[in-house]
């Protein structure tokens, strides 16, 4: 028998709004699983049972009088750990911020529980985002569900493991470099990260502010834009937030993509690219060349300095940004420390774990006289650079297509040990968030050892609606979420 | 322009971060790496191109003065890790 917790958020919907299904019902389904599963696969570092279903029973009365339509209402869920929960400990999966317990709650998550979504617990990440596989985590690292000797990438690898082994009807997640799109490919599952702005960041714990955005991982497209209905807003607590006025995010999905450009960078395709990935991606844009898509090569030659760029900027802003931890307000505090310089110095160097300290020294030293000019600035000019290379592309091609990744996933601890190497596979993704762009991740095939590939689309600002019509074409060619499972474990 | 065990050192005080004795030796070798690899952007030609800080216009936001969140006092001491007296507290910074 088909278990609640394999149907998508959509198909979950339509079952509670028929009455055929409770919410309490459904949240225990999860709960239980969670129990089941979570210690296999570590996605899940705290777990709101009372609250969950608490929140179910209520999302049940307002489901039943018919005072919530939404189609999050009654939908569990589970957050990213570094968007702050009123009253729910949010970690950042750091000793620093181990007992911290937020007095409000991000306009994200206030907004899906406002519509009845509920939450089932707080995600495992790497340490303030930082990091591409969910291993740098006070929690121990996240599995993925396909094969647990494998990661499931990062930093919102909890977020992308939870939705792959149905352990959460969509998750929340953030992406500074790539840390929603590189989990969703290398867990199978759909991950957008929106247009700079679209989704408020007050409460995101900040790590590098010009590039940080939060975005929904769900079981197939049109839950991601049924997620994006609910998320996206304007907002005052947050100065950089933009107003949105295209209309529901699902209403293009079934245009289909005759007519459309894709472009296809050079850059994107060179020799650091694995070939069961380059075949798959291939493969699917041949389904939406015959659908009546054209698909013509391109150039970003800026791209193959983003990587660097990225490293230097986001480092910068997180030396700034991760300041505020001081052991004074809240935080960890040493307890060594035996006089106020100590109390800062050594409460950060206890709290921080390695690769937290490793960026907020990269950081400082870019900042730091003498380089300022030689490194950050340079960054930024590259960053200009990266930023008009892509509206020059979109002149001409409606959406830019190719990997999220250079590889599928990696095993555990393959690339823990040498940090330029995780960093340079941020090829295909940092450049996006340089340059404020959104970016969808739909899962396209499976490699030879059977782990989801993902294809990537990029659009000029504000084209959600674009990038979720093709990635539902691409969803209906090659088959959703659960026809790749199916296959894989065939 | 390589990083030695004595740049980190100086990094580390400008970042109020203390580090042990033991993890020195690795982080130079790491960044030492990293900037090494970074150090491509300078050899790069970007001529009068203006830094781009940010990918929006902005500008400053302002909204009626209006208190929200309050009364949250208890909330915001509980996380605390030391307190007297509803004050945060911290060793003593003026000699007595």
């Amino acid at each position: 028998m088909m278990k609640l917790r394999e149907l998508t958020l959509k198909e979950t919907h339509d079952l509670l709004k028929a009455g055929e299904i409770g919410v309490v019902e459904l949240t225990r389904e999860y709960l239980d699983a969670i129990h089941e599963n979570n210690p296999s696969i570590n996605c899940y570092v705290t777990l709101c049972e009372n609250e969950a279903l608490n929140q179910a029973e209520e999302a049940q009365k307002r489901l039943s009088s018919g005072e919530e339509n939404s189609a999050l209402c009654g939908i569990p869920m589970g957050i990213k750990d570094n968007m702050c929960t009123y009253g729910v400990r949010t970690t950042c999966a750091s000793k620093m911020l181990e007992n911290f317990i937020p007095p409000y709650s991000s306009t994200a998550v206030d907004r899906l529980l406002k519509k009845g979504a509920v939450m089932l617990g707080k995600l495992n990440m790497d340490e303030f985002a930082m990091g591409s596989s969910t291993e740098n985590t006070i929690f121990g690292p996240t599995r993925n569900p396909w094969n647990t000797e494998y990661v499931a990438g990062g930093s919102s690898g909890g977020s992308a493991a939870a939705v792959a082994a149905n352990l959460a009807g969509f998750t929340l997640g953030s992406d500074t470099g790539g840390s929603i799109r590189q989990p969703a490919a290398f867990c199978g599952v759909v991950g957008l990260k929106p247009t700079y702005g679209l989704v408020s960041r007050y409460g995101l714990v900040a790590f590098a502010s010009s590039l940080d955005q939060i975005g929904p991982l769900t079981k197939d497209v049109t839950d991601c834009a049924l997620v994006m209905d609910e998320v996206v807003a304007h907002d005052p607590m947050d100065s950089t937030s933009v107003a949105w006025e295209n209309g529901s995010f699902t209403e293009d999905l079934e245009k289909g993509v005759k007519g459309l450009s894709l472009g296809l960078p050079a850059e994107f395709f060179d020799s650091a690219l694995d070939d069961g990935v380059r075949k798959a991606i291939l493969k699917t844009i041949k389904l939406l060349e015959e659908q009546g898509a054209s698909a013509q090569e391109t150039a970003l030659p800026g791209i193959k300095h983003a990587v660097p760029a990225y490293y230097l900027i986001s480092s910068s802003e997180a030396s700034a940004n991760l300041a505020r931890y001081d052991g004074i307000r809240y935080g960890h505090r040493s307890k060594a420390a035996k006089n106020i310089d100590e109390v800062y110095r050594s409460s950060r160097g206890e709290g921080f774990g390695r690769e937290v300290k490793r960026r907020i020294l990269l950081g400082t030293y870019a900042l730091s006289s003498g380089y300022h000019d030689e490194l950050y600035n340079k960054a930024l000019k590259v960053r200009r650079i990266i930023a008009n290379e892509f509206a020059r592309a979109f002149e001409q091609f409606d959406v830019i297509i190719g990997p999220a990744y250079p590889t599928t996933a990696f095993k555990l601890g393959e690339k823990l040990e040498d940090p330029l190497k995780m960093y340079l596979s941020d090829i295909y993704t940092a450049g996006v968030n340089l340059a404020g762009l959104p970016g969808l991740v739909v899962p396209c095939g499976l490699d030879d050892k059977n782990m989801p590939i993902g294809i990537q689309l990029i659009g000029k600002p504000f084209s959600e609606k674009l990038l979720l019509r093709i990635g539902y074409a691409i969803e209906k060619a090659v088959g959703s979420f659960k026809a790749l499972k199916n296959e894989g474990r065939a | 322009m390589a990083t030695d065990v004595e740049t980190i050192k100086k990094i580390a005080q400008l970042s109020a971060l203390s580090i042990n004795e033991s993890e020195l030796e690795g982080f130079a070798k790491d960044l030492d790496m990293i900037i090494g690899y970074m150090e491509q952007l300078s050899k790069l030609d970007t001529g009068d191109v203006k830094p781009m800080e940010h990918v929006l216009p902005l500008h400053n936001v302002l909204r009626e003065d209006v208190p929200t969140h309050v009364n949250r006092r208890e909330e915001l001491m509980n996380n605390a890790p030391e307190t007297a007296n509803e004050c945060f507290m911290v060793p003593s910074v003026v000699d007595a």
